[in-house]
């Protein structure tokens, strides 16, 4: 599986971390497969000027040997090629707390995890908001079908109710049919025409 | 027993022509030769819907016209829907 820099990680490297920091699962759901695996690590998601001290791991492509850098303290080099995403704020990955303190940077999601968050809350509430109104919308201009018989009379076809799907003691007739199963048009036109009786 | 209750019948309707006013009704029959007396009130207009049971049928007339309409027909769009009675 490529990493954000280009590379193979080997998910069976993941097994081997132990110590952690906190963590914010559901952040990266790219990462939560890695989740079974991950029981003895967090995935973590921290803004950019947190990783100081940090030491990003690569592997490789050619030799497969694992090389690090060490990364500078103070504020994160947005210009440093492997790890800027597109908007330069935030990564998401895994990170291994060594005994002095200095973390490693096993793995980078290449999006951006809080604005990926913040998109999916905001997809997510506009689809409610869309359903309420829908819903309150439907419930104010067109109403249920009368529980009593009668004649009734509609200001417009979109206030007119829709046939009900059940009624009690009834079951529907067959498409086109008449009480007693008789071909009936249940569509259609009539024409009237005017006279005095 | 009137074998009323065998079935309903619900009715979508409204008026290909909104200048003219149409009276519906829900109408059954007598059983003397006359065909139909209105078991209920009239309703004026060119939208409506209909619930009855099976001993009734909907009914339409035109009662006049607006705006200056000259028109002695009109067309009515329904979509009806039969239930059978069940338990």
């Amino acid at each position: 599986m490529p990493d954000h820099f280009g590379a193979p990680v080997a998910i069976s490297r993941f097994q081997r971390l132990k110590t952690n920091t906190r963590s914010h699962p559901g952040r990266c759901p790219g990462l939560l497969h890695f989740a079974p695996l991950a029981l003895g690590i967090q995935v973590l998601t921290r803004t950019l000027h947190r990783w100081d001290q940090a030491r990003i791991k690569r592997r490789n492509p050619l030799s497969g040997q694992l090389s690090e850098s060490r990364h500078p303290v103070g504020p994160f080099p947005f210009n440093f090629p492997l790890l800027s995403n597109r908007n330069g704020k935030h990564l998401c990955g895994i990170i291994n707390r060594r005994s002095n303190n200095s973390l490693d940077l096993l793995f980078l999601h290449p999006k951006e995890p809080r604005t990926m968050y913040s998109r999916t809350a905001l997809g997510a509430g506009i689809v409610v908001l869309t359903l309420a109104l829908w819903a309150v919308g439907t419930a104010l201009v067109r109403p249920a079908w009368p529980r009593n018989l009668g004649v009734y009379i509609a200001t417009s076809s979109e206030v007119i109710p829709v046939f009900p799907r059940t009624i009690s003691g009834y079951r529907p007739a067959g498409n086109n049919k008449s009480y007693w199963d008789h071909r009936f048009a249940s569509t259609g036109s009539i024409r009237i025409f005017e006279s005095n009786r | 027993m009137n074998h009323c209750s065998d079935g309903v019948l619900m009715i979508r309707w409204r008026s290909a022509n909104p200048d003219m006013r149409i009276a519906t009704v829900l109408s059954s029959s007598t059983g003397d030769g006359n065909p139909y007396m209105p078991s209920g009130q009239a309703k004026t207009g060119n939208f409506g819907y209909m619930y009855g049971v099976n001993c009734e049928q909907p009914m339409f007339k035109i009662v006049g016209t607006r705006n200056g309409n000259n028109s002695n027909l009109v067309d009515i769009y329904y979509e009806l829907k039969f239930w059978q009675a069940a338990p």
